[in-house]
């Protein structure tokens, strides 16, 4: 009996230190959240160099990369391609840029942005897709009658009747397996939603690796084998579908490589990120008429690489600032906690218990518990034995396990001692 | 005396499971003439595509339904233990009192399964009779740290309610409102998919806490 609550005593410490270094640091970050700082990175083609927009609860200013400030107007006449429509509007929008002339349309068209970010990358949608009729001779993408998932083979479910499409689920599934698609799929890609150009349906990797394009033409299945690597490692795929078609979308893989699956046959273009981590950063692709920006957004900084529309770097630009351990909220919390838990994170939808361990600076308080602690305890005359368990304690989880001795207040357990509290 | 002791906490409990059992009922029908009138008002493919695109939780009216009944369950099945100190009584009879606790507590936590066990059959086959059976998975992932979170939320509430100690029973409730809160956040399907046994574990370790309450209130009462 004894032994069960010393046990169950130290389970209530344990629970005790747990839910403290959730709550606490929690509520420590929420007293000293600092301001966020948004720079969003653009390359002029008229002064052919990287210039920024830095916003802030402040406001907005615009600079280029050796802090020469800009009001709005000048900043907008130096991206042009960014601003086109206000250039239009007040009359400045150059007719030609390097001997090229600007046509707005052209301006419009080659405008494209993609972004792959830890938690769409992490996320786990419900695998069930809409496949529209990429051939309907409509204006608009309409939004089909049934949603298919592919496990052991390509099902449609009629969404009125709550029942598999039978015809269509063998039509597609014989399509599927003349192709050499070895089932279930490991990942379904594609961008279901009818407000877009065009649809390009889906890329799917199945059991083998192996990148299928599918769409529906005409009400038949259009199924292709791509062709890209088996071995790339795929983790991510961001299929979207832009009038240039001039890509269908970008690869992300567990290298932290990143590809466009180029129209000319799916060949696959590498793109010059630098410094990317796909659990941690997010890589944002800009495109317009003469360059290709890519950025890699972190915590305290970014990296940027532009290229030209061959993809060959023309130049490159990194920033960084102090994070948030950096700051004095930040280098106190390292010496206070000797770790924190938290329950949600920025890179992943899922709620999980993450644990952040901070440097050895927790040490010293640890240790300035640890002497406190032992008094406390020899003042109560606490067992030697015990009071071993309890500094160790104190010592490993710090002020969480301080809290935990107090609470637990009384350590005297004999069962036949009766105390009236 | 297993028997008696059961047959003792029905008696007493026995009209607010009742109760508890029928706002269930009330509030799953709830959601199904919700889905069922949605349906009628949008065509079944837009609300498909609604609910998997944006995540949409049609049974979260549940959600906080299912906390409360753990909580009413624990206040009226021990309320009067502490108040009338029928408790000190129960601890006379010759039984050791994690004994008698374990069963209390088992009969709580049996009726509160009960409950669950209906609310998920009902929800599983609306889930099943609107939507491919995705929605139907989903829907028993992103509920069972709701159902898991309403036993430790009972499970505490009798921990703070027969401990003696006004400073340990602060402490207590601080805790369990922390723990509490852990099991009902993030919005969205299958949040829970990677940690749920996590989950489990805590509360397993939060259900031993009992016993700690129960022998500093014996060792109060001596």
């Amino acid at each position: 009996m004894l032994k069960q609550i010393n046990i169950i005593r130290i389970i209530l410490m344990l629970v005790i230190v747990f839910a403290a270094s959730i709550f606490i640091p929690d509520f420590y970050w929420k007293a000293n959240k600092h301001e966020i700082n948004r720079t969003n990175v653009y390359y002029s083609p008229i002064k052919k160099c990287f210039v920024l927009l830095k916003s802030d609860v402040r406001g907005v200013k615009y600079t280029d990369i050796k802090g020469k400030q800009f009001n709005r107007d000048e900043f907008e006449e130096l991206v042009p391609f960014v601003n086109f429509r206000q250039l239009m509007l007040t009359g400045k929008l150059p007719d030609t840029i390097d001997g090229q002339s600007i046509v707005p349309k052209e301006i419009n068209l080659n405008n494209v942005t993609l972004r792959a970010n830890p938690v769409m990358i992490n996320s786990r949608p419900l695998q069930l897709f809409p496949l529209f009729e990429s051939a309907s001779g409509r204006v608009r993408l309409e939004l089909s009658p049934d949603y298919f998932r592919i496990d052991k083979r390509m099902e449609f479910i009629t969404s009125l009747t709550n029942e598999v499409n039978e015809e269509k689920s063998q039509l597609f599934t014989s399509a599927l397996q003349k192709e050499g698609f070895n089932f279930p799929s490991k990942g379904i890609y594609g961008n279901p939603t009818t407000k877009k150009p065009f649809d390009e349906g889906y890329f799917v990797i199945d059991n083998s690796n192996k990148v299928f394009h599918i769409k529906m033409v005409k009400g038949q299945p259009f199924c292709k084998n791509t062709g890209i690597p088996s071995n790339l490692g795929i983790v991510f795929i961001s299929a979207i579908e832009f009038e240039l078609r001039e890509f269908y979308g970008l690869i992300i893989t567990d290298k932290n490589e990143a590809y466009f699956i180029s129209y000319d046959n799916y060949k696959l273009i590498q793109l010059p990120v630098e410094d990317y981590d796909h659990q941690e950063n997010t890589l944002q692709i800009k495109g317009d008429l003469f360059y290709r920006i890519l950025v890699v957004n972190k915590e305290n900084g970014f990296n940027s690489v532009v290229t030209d529309r061959n993809y060959k770097v023309v130049d490159k630009y990194n920033e960084s600032w102090p994070g948030k351990e950096s700051r004095t909220a930040g280098i106190i919390s390292s010496y206070i906690f000797p770790f924190t838990v938290t329950i949600e994170k920025d890179t992943t939808p899922f709620i999980n218990f993450y644990f952040n361990y901070s440097n050895l600076h927790c040490l010293f308080l640890s240790v300035v518990l640890l002497i406190i602690t032992v008094f406390y305890l020899r003042k109560k005359n606490v067992a030697a034995k015990k009071i071993g368990y309890f500094s160790v304690l104190v010592l490993l989880t710090g002020m969480y396990g301080f809290i935990a001795v107090l609470a637990i207040k009384d350590f005297d357990d004999d069962p036949s001692i009766s105390k009236n509290l | 005396m297993f028997k008696s002791l059961v047959f003792k906490e029905w008696l007493k409990i026995r009209w607010v499971f009742i109760g508890l059992a029928a706002v269930n009922f009330l509030v799953v029908m709830n959601i199904y003439f919700d889905l069922l009138n949605t349906f009628k008002v949008y065509s079944a493919n837009v609300v498909v595509g609604q609910f998997q695109a944006y995540e949409i939780v049609f049974y979260s009216n549940i959600k906080y339904i299912l906390l409360l009944t753990g909580l009413i369950l624990g206040v009226f099945q021990f309320f009067p233990e502490i108040n009338q100190t029928r408790l000190k009584l129960t601890f006379h009879l010759p039984r050791k009192e994690n004994k008698l606790m374990f069963q209390m507590v088992s009969v709580g936590v049996l009726l509160l399964i009960s409950i669950f066990l209906f609310d998920a059959v009902s929800l599983s086959i609306i889930c099943t009779k609107f939507l491919p059976r995705e929605f139907f998975e989903s829907m028993l992932i992103t509920t069972l740290p709701w159902y898991i979170g309403s036993i430790c939320t009972y499970i505490w509430l009798i921990t703070i309610f027969i401990e003696p100690n006004w400073v340990k029973k602060t402490i207590s409730i601080l805790v369990a409102v922390g723990i509490v809160s852990l099991f009902y956040a993030g919005e969205g399907y299958g949040k829970y998919a990677f940690s749920i046994w996590y989950f489990v574990l805590l509360t397993g370790f939060c259900s031993s806490i009992i016993f700690l309450s129960a022998y500093n209130f014996k060792r109060g009462i001596c």
